[in-house]
């Protein structure tokens, strides 16, 4: 028997063909492309989709705010003593608040958790409040809640801004909708209240 | 006792593949995503850690027996366990790291668009299938950049596919188990009769294991269609697996009792699952066996040449053909001649299937690599011979 046979492995004749070092490298790349284009595609398409439709609307002069297409003015008013914008798209809605003179962002939070105290039943707030900018380099804090509507029953969930402007004049953006539905509308929300005029 | 010469297995590519840039590609990749995964299962643990061991034992217990399944798929040659690592890697940690990434933004789209009603119906079906069919099939895309040699047929796509749809399936069965259903003992317990035994049949691995067909179709079919022909049938099949992916995403033919289930509801469970999951496995399992036949039909029509020379008989050719009848021989041979001429006798087989592949490569039937594979079979089945109680087999045709 010789013992030699089969040390040397058999060779594939379309197995010496390597590519070219470049040309390695260009499948690679193709495969990063789509990555990036699947990954980011997304928020890109978003983006240039969140076009403005109308005319900004104020709210007493302290805030303007540009609805996004969908999105239509339901209502204005006064709440406590503070006059309120109300902009809605199906089950979504974002309440923007002239809340009046306030010393600064923490403590407006802290006051309209009251408010929402006053309005809602079984009320968790999120623990800590998130530092936010807006596009127009105004300040403030962002803090989130869950509760139930007492009349109607319905648990709510929403996500509340709250900034200062430079001449001490709160505002408030509490965008809510029913459980479950708030991450279906708050890419429109943080994209107005991001591009809200303060001051 | 004749000496056979030790050789490495024919054809196996490795993982290791550093000249490569596809290769540095997949490391970076599954570094950058395996921090954010790290970090994700550490929340999970911290937050219950009873629930999060049970999640993980739960799932080993189903995906274990699933890699088996999916790993001796391949008649004939199956895949290096290093190419399997790497795409169940690349499901677990790099396509769902990305995926999660990629369907905030994609769903963001289809609520900016269709509104917060119709989203919150329908942005999982119009999302996930695309995003994720790409992210998985792009990880069979990278196994075959690394390994390219690996890639004989069909059956080699589905392999890899399934493997990386499985894990893919259950780092997201260890987030849902966690985020949906609370992650505690109960909820998990809960999570894995849903998504488990209720659906475990059905999702990621069929879905990726029939992209990686497709991906198999494109690279091993060059020979026998163009490639528009080829491209044509890998875009069908991809489109087979995202509309069935939307199907089981969207809330048509949802016939899910409502929450909360009690009694008779545990029973229906399985039966709205299948309804949205049956058709899909009907027709993977019916893409399996035909790509199970044409490798049996490919292995045939290699060996035929080589039928009564030195690498291969007709009766050894017969048995080579069906999985059972060969492993039946080496249970034959080591009921007669012991374990060792059991061993040698598979490897015999395999060095014949090697065979098959040297001589459908081979232009000339005096290619030296050819006549090395011949002369390597008539030495293993010239040692086989040689051991005491392995010839009598030979007249059943086992080994001679």
């Amino acid at each position: 028997m010789d013992a030699s046979i089969g040390t040397v492995p058999p060779r594939r004749p379309d197995e010496a063909v390597p590519l070219a070092p470049a040309r390695r490298w260009i499948a690679p790349l193709l495969v990063l492309l789509v990555i990036v284009a699947v990954v980011a595609g997304g928020y890109v398409v978003f983006a240039a989709l969140a076009e403005p439709a109308g005319p900004p609307v104020g709210v007493e002069g302290v805030v303007s705010i540009q609805p996004l297409s969908g999105w239509e003015v339901a209502g204005r008013g006064r709440s406590d003593g503070h006059v309120y914008l109300r902009l809605s798209r199906g089950s979504g809605t974002l309440d923007v608040v002239a809340w009046g003179p306030a010393s600064e962002a923490a403590t407006l939070a802290t006051d309209y958790r009251s408010v929402l105290q006053s309005q809602l039943s079984q009320l968790q707030v999120s623990d800590d409040l998130e530092a936010v900018a807006l596009q127009d380099g105004t300040v403030g804090v962002r803090f989130r809640y869950v509760g139930v509507v007492a009349d109607t029953g319905a648990t709510v969930e929403g996500d509340v801004t709250c900034v200062v402007t430079p001449d001490g004049q709160g505002v408030v953006f509490d965008g809510w909708a029913p459980e479950g539905m708030l991450s279906f509308v708050d890419g429109d929300l943080e994209t107005m209240v991001d591009r809200a005029v303060i001051g | 006792m004749a000496l056979v010469a030790r050789r490495r297995p024919f054809h196996q590519a490795r993982f290791l593949q550093p000249r490569l840039p596809a290769f540095w590609l997949y490391i970076v990749l599954l570094l950058a995503t395996g921090i954010v995964a790290v970090a994700e299962q550490a929340v999970f643990r911290d937050a219950s850690p009873g629930g999060f061991a049970l999640s993980w034992l739960l799932l080993a217990v189903y995906a274990l027996p699933v890699f088996i399944v999916v790993y001796l798929l391949d008649l004939y040659e199956r895949e290096p366990l290093s190419l399997m690592v790497a795409a169940f890697l690349w499901g677990a940690v790099v396509a769902t790291t990305l995926s999660a990434i990629a369907n905030g933004g994609w769903g963001l789209v289809v609520a900016r668009v269709g509104g917060p009603e119709f989203a919150a119906r329908w942005t999982a079906a119009l999302t996930a299938p695309f995003v994720e069919e790409t992210i998985k099939g792009l990880g069979v895309v990278m196994i075959y950049l690394i390994a390219r040699d690996e890639f004989d047929d069909v059956m080699d796509g589905f392999v890899y596919g399934a493997v990386c749809g499985l894990g893919f399936a259950i780092v997201e069965d260890v987030v849902y188990f966690a985020v949906v259903f609370g992650g505690g003992i109960g909820g998990v317990l809960r999570g894995f009769f849903l998504r488990v035994v209720a659906s475990g049949l059905y999702s990621h691995v069929l879905y990726t294991g029939i992209v990686g067909m497709a991906v198999g179709i494109v690279d091993s079919r060059r020979s026998s269609a163009s490639l528009g022909r080829r491209l044509v049938q890998a875009a069908g099949l991809c489109a087979v697996a995202v509309s069935a992916h939307v199907l089981w995403n969207s809330p048509v033919l949802d016939f899910f009792p409502p929450d909360p289930w009690t009694g008779a509801d545990w029973l229906l469970i399985p039966v709205a699952t299948a309804v949205k999951g049956l058709p899909l496995l009907v027709f993977v399992a019916i893409a399996v066996v035909l790509a199970r036949r044409r490798e049996r039909r490919w292995l045939h029509d290699a060996l035929a040449t080589e039928v009564g020379g030195d690498g291969i008989s007709s009766e050894e050719l017969r048995l080579l053909e069906v999985p059972a009848l060969r492993r039946e021989a080496r249970r034959t041979m080591r009921r007669r001649a012991g374990s060792r001429a059991a061993s040698l006798l598979h490897r015999l087989q395999r060095e014949q299937v090697n065979l098959a592949m040297v001589a459908s490569r081979a232009i000339d039937p005096a290619d030296p690599a050819l006549a090395q594979q011949r002369a390597l079979c008539r030495s293993l089945r010239d040692a086989l011979r040689a051991i005491p109680g392995a010839a009598p087999a030979e007249t059943t045709g086992v080994a001679g």
